[in-house]
């Protein structure tokens, strides 16, 4: 049985459990971590033959596969988490990046924030992701490292945004709410802005 | 700004302090791989993983450097400092004089390879995680370029590989000294 709202002890178990997890599982440099998605970005790219928005393309796709293969994995653990209400995927994002990165993960993403539809100017409820500190394009040189200008559909610091828009839509599919989620980059450091941005838009599911 | 004077974005400290699931690279890798091999074909897979090890390196250097220039141990520092995992065990096949030239590396807790059966790649030409032989050998020679290493060129090539159904992964480093 879906519950509506998360409850307090469900909440309380959350935060105690991504301590636990975290404290528990095996961690790797972050730096490390960056170096190898560029590393694989840039032989996607040669592979592409210099076609950057394809290599960024497909680097999020396999990326967002594995970390839906990780949620996979845990599923039977953070189900405890679900719930129909839009309003608590704020609480479970951020135990999904706490699990990710661990208790400094606020360093790099502020706390998403769920905004709802009569908020918007679309009228379509929202979640929004802001990156102060990206991960993947600290180190970067822009226009050097990648031709941003060859971006197509994802910027390249949107690997991780684009994870837990997948997550938040497996939860959406799992709890019997109807909506497909988008996820759009905003904004992006790589591409001039002070922080990155995303925004994952529920769109209602036509019915048939 | 955030486009520091040397024209690179943020501060690469605040990334390299901090620590991210390693499940995270364990479960994307498979599909790396199978795009790679779809794409390039299992020979030249292999080189384009040691290609990515290889620019891994470099982008290491920026911030990292091993203090040791004994290939063992700078492997043991990596693995330390990087994934926190158990130490790699060095096997000394063949010796130039007194130093070693040839040594075999053991490794039971690859950082890269799948730790459940049934999750392997079935492509015996291509070692899943040759990218750590590139990386290795590009980290051993910097320091060849940078320190007085006893050694004068460091090759390495992965000879087996869990992820590619190997009971252990196994890295041969050969090491030239002088002009040999």
């Amino acid at each position: 049985m879906v519950q509506k709202n998360l409850s307090f002890l469900r909440k309380l178990l959350g935060k105690l459990g991504k301590h636990y997890y975290w404290s528990k599982s095996r961690k790797m440099n972050l730096w490390m971590l960056s170096s190898m998605a560029y590393a694989v970005t840039k032989k996607y790219e040669e592979i592409y033959e210099g076609d950057t928005g394809f290599a960024v393309d497909t680097f999020t796709t396999h990326f967002v596969n594995g970390a839906r293969s990780i949620m996979f994995e845990m599923q039977d653990r953070i189900r405890l988490l679900y719930s129909k209400s839009l309003k608590d995927l704020e609480f479970l994002a951020q135990t999904a990046l706490f699990v990710i990165l661990g208790p400094d993960w606020n360093k790099f993403l502020s706390e998403p924030t769920f905004i709802p539809a009569e908020k918007t100017k679309e009228g379509i409820p929202q979640f929004r992701i802001t990156i102060p500190v990206c991960a993947l394009c600290t180190g970067l040189r822009p226009g050097i490292d990648f031709n941003t200008a060859k971006l197509r559909r994802h910027t390249y610091g949107e690997l991780l945004a684009a994870a837990l828009a997948s997550l938040l839509q497996a939860v959406q599919d799992y709890v019997g709410n109807d909506y497909n989620l988008e996820i759009k980059e905003t904004k992006c450091i790589l591409l001039g802005d002070s922080q990155g941005e995303a925004i994952v838009y529920f769109y209602p599911k036509e019915k048939k | 700004m955030f486009v520091q004077n040397s024209g690179r974005i943020g501060n690469i400290q605040d990334v390299y302090k901090a620590q991210g699931l390693l499940m995270v690279v364990k479960y994307s890798l498979p599909d790396v791989m199978g795009f790679i091999l779809s794409k390039r074909g299992p020979v030249q897979g292999e080189k384009d993983l040691r290609d990515i090890g290889k620019t891994i390196a470099e982008r290491i250097l920026m911030v990292w450097e091993p203090k040791s220039t004994d290939p063992v141990e700078v492997l043991n520092e990596i693995k330390k400092k990087f994934f926190s995992g158990k130490k790699v065990r060095g096997e000394v096949l063949e010796r130039f004089g007194k130093a070693p030239s040839k040594i075999l590396i053991h490794e039971k807790d690859c950082p890269v390879c799948p730790e459940k059966k049934g999750e392997e790649l079935k492509v015996s030409q291509l070692h899943y995680c040759s990218a750590i032989a590139g990386f290795t050998e590009a980290l051993l020679n910097h320091l060849v370029s940078t320190r007085q290493t006893l050694y004068s060129k460091a090759t390495c090539k992965t000879v087996a590989s869990v992820g590619s159904g190997d009971k252990e992964c196994q890295m041969l480093i050969e090491l030239k000294y002088g002009g040999d």
